[in-house]
């Protein structure tokens, strides 16, 4: 777990204690089965997935950022919004590791996505994080190119991409996340206790052009959080329930769904600035509530 | 020689985490002993032994994603401290 990189010693603590050990481990061995059986316990059952994805004053860790293909062409970009800018900038190397959320549900026997996403490859870890697996000899470090070319590969099968809630380039995980398995998601579609703020909505909102739209539902069954319907042969999207993660968009055979600007939540300026307001809004909340 | 008792060991680590922004998995105010068990299988006990002292510092400028920050540095957050070279 202890990895000297460049004259420091670390390791990683929580929450990545709770993944390192399901990427593509050495430890896997020492965790196992019992490991994702403990996981589910204190996670998912003692429910420390909330604090997992925000703060107790619903600040969310992480973002959900879409692919640059959903988004309506005209629209004005930066990097930290979109999933193909962030690859750009991030920094190296990238290593591309097992989805620790796939993997311990597949240890578990309860993975419902089996054959329709993968596990390999489906984990991005960047930068100093990069170095830490590298350093392991874990994962399996890619260009930014073939990087980009995993990311468009996903989109298409409907995974939703998700990294630090902050602007910086300095990142350390990018995810390729589905509804079933993964710690942040399944906040909203999963988990007992839903948590709107699992990963901080997009900037973007789904809009759908009624003209082109052929009715076809495909958007409908794409859609994760249930926010696209069907209304006299169109496609519909109510704006409070998307993500705007633009999975409805990638495989519209019409171009009719398409993401547009709309600023709706506060993406921090880097690591520090975020993770300051968590622990104050977490410290806060436990104050109050003795 | 004195003998090494590893149960504190993975209680130090413990104790270090929950000074964390998230904290740790608790349950009914207490740590969650899943959690404990948890640990207990991540670290090999000569892991342990090391990582008990290892500190929460801010790692060194220019290399800081953002949860990494609180791997090496128990000060209060913010309290930018120039981290160690080495492990003590």
């Amino acid at each position: 777990v202890i990895q000297d990189i460049g004259g420091y010693s670390y390791f990683l603590t929580v929450p990545h204690l709770f993944n390192i050990g399901f990427k593509y481990s050495k430890a896997l061995d020492r965790l196992g089965r019992k490991g994702a059986e403990l996981y589910q316990r204190f996670f998912i059952q003692e429910k420390f997935y909330k604090r997992y994805q925000s703060s107790d004053q619903n600040t969310p860790i992480t973002r959900i950022v879409p692919v640059q293909k959903s988004i309506e062409a005209e629209s004005k970009i930066n990097n930290a919004d979109e999933i193909h800018g962030i690859l750009n900038t991030c920094r190296e190397p990238i290593v591309a590791t097992d989805c620790p959320c796939r993997k311990r549900t597949e240890i578990l026997g309860i993975r419902e996505c089996r054959g329709k996403y993968p596990i390999e490859d489906s984990c991005f870890q960047v930068g100093l994080f990069g170095e830490y697996f590298l350093n392991r000899g874990e994962g399996r470090r890619v260009s930014r190119e073939e990087a980009h070319q995993i990311v468009d590969r996903f989109a298409k099968l409907g995974l939703i991409f998700t990294t630090e809630n902050t602007r910086d380039s300095n990142r350390f995980v990018i995810c390729c996340c589905c509804d079933c398995c993964c710690a942040l998601i399944r906040g909203m579609t999963r988990f007992s206790e839903k948590n709107q703020a699992c990963s901080a909505k997009s900037n973007f909102l789904a809009r759908v052009d009624p003209q082109k739209c052929q009715g076809c539902g495909l958007c409908v069954a794409r859609c994760v959080f249930y926010a696209v319907s069907l209304e006299k042969e169109k496609a519909v999207v109510d704006p409070d329930k998307c993500y705007g993660c633009g999975v409805c968009s990638v495989t519209c055979p019409t171009g009719a769904v398409k993401l547009y600007p709309c600023e709706r939540s506060n993406v921090y300026a880097d690591g520090l600035d975020l993770m300051h307001r968590i622990y104050k809004e977490n410290r806060q909340a436990s104050a109050l509530a003795k | 020689m004195q003998k090494i008792n590893f149960e504190n060991a993975y209680d130090r680590i413990i104790a270090n985490m929950q000074r964390y922004p998230s904290g740790i998995p608790t349950k009914d105010g207490r740590v969650s002993e899943a959690f404990r068990e948890y640990i207990q299988l991540m670290f090999t006990p000569e892991e342990a032994e090391i990582a008990q002292y290892m500190e929460l510092r801010l790692p060194p400028a220019g290399r800081l994603p953002p949860w990494v920050l609180y791997i090496l540095s128990p000060s209060p957050l913010g309290q930018k401290k120039k981290p160690r070279k080495t492990l003590q």
